[in-house]
């Protein structure tokens, strides 16, 4: 079990150096706290928590003993490479999955009832996704019908919040991929759950539409929400990231290698 | 509502491309094209064998029958040719067995060379169909069909031939036999005019005895006022003495002709009709004798002329008592004859009639008689089939199952191309049970116009003519209702195999419904499954509509029909509620390519 303390982190140069938070089970981490002044622990408790959680497929463990803590307004990246069961990693923590261990508490709550009541997923392919043949006004009348509360003003109010720009005409399929991404963000939004999800936020993005969507991810955890979102590389600073190995692409996994995750806690970041 | 709304957005995904919209009119086309064109083609497989290709062999060498040749292998060739049963081409062997094998015929029938000779011999003849599944095991079925036929028509050839040989030239006979029914008919007419004749008889008879009663009073008054009654007496006696000469002259002529007709027919001949003829003769010959006796004596009397004496009326009053007597023996004896005639144009109205008859059941030159004849005498005992609701043609009677099929088949390629639920809503807020009802909603208005277009082409097109046309297309919706509802179920439950999952089911269902052959007929393993299958109802509420059954039994299918629906929407409910929570197999579908 590999996931279950904050490993020592090296954050990348663009982030101010700083030591580790206190871990998720209130343990003393085991190098040096950091300076109070520069990285201020978390004054509530966390609003999402993960304990011990395992998943397996047919062709064996899919994700192991994943242990995570994110707070609201906190922005939460799982890490790794295509079929290292990051999808599978977001839809459990959006209740949304049958995992085999562990658990799930999402605002106090560990049924998967209400836990996706208070998660709204932007998108997870193959599970959720927007239909490409749908014209952006058809999937605004979609995510009315499927994501109450989401209604026409909330959607207008988190549209311009993201910058989204998309003709109410436009088919789906004929929108650029980043802004495909910000209108599953806002249609997530617009539901004013406390946790969004979304799925492959960098997946075929070059690094300025990557930077957008990370910009607006970070956008919406400061508007309190929780924020998870899967990506091939974190280019940005999430606060928390999970890093899944290794990626099996759906086979079996080699004899004695197991899936392992590693959840660090970014420091040096400025509290939301 | 929001079931309805998201239903409209599924098929909303539809528009826009040509081909998308092309995939969905495909799916409607679906029944059309699986149960329109099935029924096209098999609309009347057995009203068109005439159509059929068989080959005829007669290698009959004939054989000879005390002096007389027989070929009863030409009479069948001929017999079968007169029929429209199959399309014959009368060959030689080598080119049947050739024809046979490549396909050519059908199957051929071969009529062996000893066919006359084993006839004549007592032994029991035989005919050989050739036949070859490989040119298609069906058209051997309606050979087998056609068998009876076939059966018939030879049967009528042997009676024919073997009659021949009985009887010899049967043509001359029943040429004999007729006039002899002609001759017979015409003796009846003769034999009802002279009833009638002896009627009239009887009446103008009746008239005279009145009138001798009449005069015989008349006479007994002039006892007491003699000179009046003398000369009333002496007014009517020329009009008595007229009436009495045509009575002599109508008995005579009557008895006269009768006994021509006795000569004609009863020459030397002791049966019934001419015995009951005889004694008519000899009552109309003493009725002619007592006739002419009385107008003798009315002629010689002669009251006028004065000089009457009291003798001479009391002679004249005994004289007219006889008439009155006699008169009335004549009566009574025309009335006798007018009877017997009368029985005797009856017998020989039935002689007439069994003439005719036999004349009509000699073999003849006639085959479709002859056939009759040899139906009547081959199978003594008629079954007489009364069919409460007939199908009338093989197409009708399969519409049922063909738009079961085509239904089903119309619900699994429904599910092919629309999605089982919205995945949005399955991962965002909607209630569950709106989202199985919305994935299945979209089939509905596709249901209709396959629906539609199924029926117009087979009420229209192949003349489907159901006896409740609104029904049958209420059934039908119902059941593509209830088939989508199941393509549905499956989808949800097996992703893209729940087709693969619906054609399996389809193979099972069409065996297990009793559409084709009955139930019964069918292993037991079908006859478990016969009434756990939605298409067995389908089908029987179908027959019920297409050619009218019980109300009652079209009731009870479309409740079992609207059970299974139902049952499947919710057993949808209940799956859609499990995949709220995904899990690796459905996010990575182990799918063929």
């Amino acid at each position: 079990m590999t996931g279950s303390d904050n490993t020592p982190h090296h954050p990348s140069p663009h982030h101010a150096p700083g030591p580790p938070t206190l871990s998720d089970t209130g343990e003393l981490p085991a190098v040096e706290l950091p300076d109070p002044a520069t990285r201020p622990p978390p004054c509530e408790p966390p609003y999402l928590e993960a304990h011990g959680l395992t998943a397996t497929g047919p062709a064996g463990p899919v994700y192991r003993d994943v242990d995570l803590t994110a707070a609201r307004g906190e922005l939460v990246a799982l890490v790794g490479d295509s079929g290292s069961g990051k999808t599978s990693l977001l839809l459990t923590l959006a209740g949304r999955f049958r995992h085999r261990r562990g658990h799930v508490s999402v605002g106090g709550d560990r049924r998967p009832e209400a836990i996706r009541r208070k998660v709204a997923v932007a998108a997870a392919a193959p599970a959720v996704t927007l239909d490409p043949h749908h014209t952006v006004g058809e999937l605004i009348t979609e995510t009315i019908l499927t994501g109450c509360p989401a209604t026409r003003d909330n959607l207008r109010r988190v549209w311009e919040l993201l910058g989204v720009d998309a003709h109410t005409g436009t088919r789906c399929g004929d929108l650029a991929p980043v802004d495909r991404t910000l209108l599953a963000l806002a249609f997530a939004a617009a539901a004013r759950t406390p946790v969004i999800a979304v799925d492959d936020v960098d997946a075929g993005l070059g690094g300025v539409a990557a930077a957008r969507v990370w910009a607006a991810l970070r956008l919406l955890a400061d508007q309190d929400h929780v924020v998870i979102a899967t990506a091939v590389r974190p280019d940005l600073t999430p606060d928390v990231v999970v890093r899944l190995h290794p990626a099996t692409g759906g086979l079996p996994r080699p004899h004695g290698v197991q899936a392992h995750t590693v959840v660090t806690r970014v420091v040096g970041r400025e509290p939301p | 509502m929001t079931a309805l709304r998201l239903a409209l957005l599924e098929l909303r995904r539809f528009r826009g491309r040509p081909l998308r919209c092309v995939v969905l009119g495909l799916v409607v086309a679906v029944p059309i094209l699986v149960g329109g064109l099935a029924l096209w083609s098999q609309w009347d497989p057995y009203g068109s064998t005439e159509r059929i290709p068989v080959a005829l062999v007669d290698r009959d060498t004939g054989a000879v029958v005390e002096g007389r040749h027989i070929d009863a292998g030409a009479e069948l060739a001929g017999q079968l040719q007169a029929g429209d049963a199959f399309d014959w081409h009368p060959v030689t062997e080598t080119e049947a067995i050739r024809g046979v094998t490549e396909g050519d015929y059908a199957f051929a029938v071969v009529v062996p060379a000893d066919f006359s000779r084993a006839l004549a011999g007592s032994e029991r003849p035989h005919v050989t169909v050739r036949r070859d599944d490989s040119n298609g095991y069906l058209s051997g079925v309606i050979a087998d069909t056609a068998a009876l036929d076939l059966r018939q028509q030879i049967d009528t050839a042997v009676y024919v031939t073997a009659a021949k040989a009985a009887v010899g030239d049967l043509t001359r006979l029943d040429t004999g036999v007729e006039q002899a029914a002609h001759a017979a008919g015409d003796l009846t007419d003769d034999a009802r005019n002279t009833a009638d004749q002896a009627d009239r008889l009887h009446t103008g008879l009746t008239d005279l005895e009145l009138a001798a009663q009449r005069l015989s009073e008349d006479v007994a008054d002039l006892r007491g006022d003699i000179r009046p009654a003398e000369s009333t007496l002496a007014g009517r006696w020329p009009a008595i003495q007229s009436d009495s000469r045509a009575a002599a002259e109508l008995t005579d002529g009557f008895a006269g002709r009768l006994s021509d007709i006795h000569g004609l027919l009863c020459d030397g001949d002791t049966g019934d009709a001419c015995r009951d003829l005889d004694a008519a003769v000899a009552d109309a010959r003493a009725i002619d004798d007592g006739v002419t006796t009385l107008d003798e004596d009315i002629q010689s009397l002669s009251p006028g002329g004065g000089g009457v004496t009291d003798g001479r009326i009391d002679d004249l009053v005994a004289e007219s008592q006889r008439l009155t007597g006699d008169t009335a023996a004549a009566r009574t004896g025309a009335e006798r004859l007018a009877e017997a005639t009368d029985d005797f144009a009856s017998e020989s109205g039935g002689l007439a009639d069994t003439l005719t008859g036999t004349a009509r059941s000699l073999p003849a030159m006639d085959p479709a008689r002859n056939a009759a004849i040899a139906d009547l005498l081959g199978s003594p005992v008629d079954v007489r089939n009364v069919n409460a609701h007939p199908a009338d043609v093989y197409g009708r009677g399969m519409a049922p199952l063909w738009f079961g099929i085509a239904l089903w088949l119309f619900a699994t390629a429904g599910y092919l191309v629309l999605r089982s639920c919205n995945p949005r809503a399955l991962a965002g807020r909607t209630r569950t049970a709106t989202i199985a009802l919305a994935g299945w909603l979209p089939s509905l208005p596709l249901a209709v116009a396959a629906v539609a277009i199924l029926y117009a082409a087979a009420g229209l097109g192949l003349g489907l003519d159901a006896v409740d046309p609104v029904a049958t297309v209420a059934v039908a919706l119902s059941g593509a209702a209830v088939f989508t509802a199941v393509g549905q179920l499956l989808r949800l439950v097996w992703g893209g195999m729940g087709g693969v999952a619906m054609l399996v089911l389809l193979t099972v269902q069409v065996p297990a419904s009793g559409g084709a052959y009955p139930i019964q007929t069918s292993p037991a393993f079908f006859q478990a499954l016969h009434p756990l299958m939605p298409m067995t109802y389908l089908v029987d509420a179908l027959r019920i509509t297409v050619t009218g059954g019980e109300p009652r039994r079209l009731w009870q299918a479309v409740l079992v029909l609207a059970v299974f629906g139902v049952a499947a929407l919710l057993a949808s409910t209940l799956v859609t509620a499990y995949r709220r929570r995904w899990t690796v197999a459905r996010l990575h579908p182990v799918t063929l390519p």
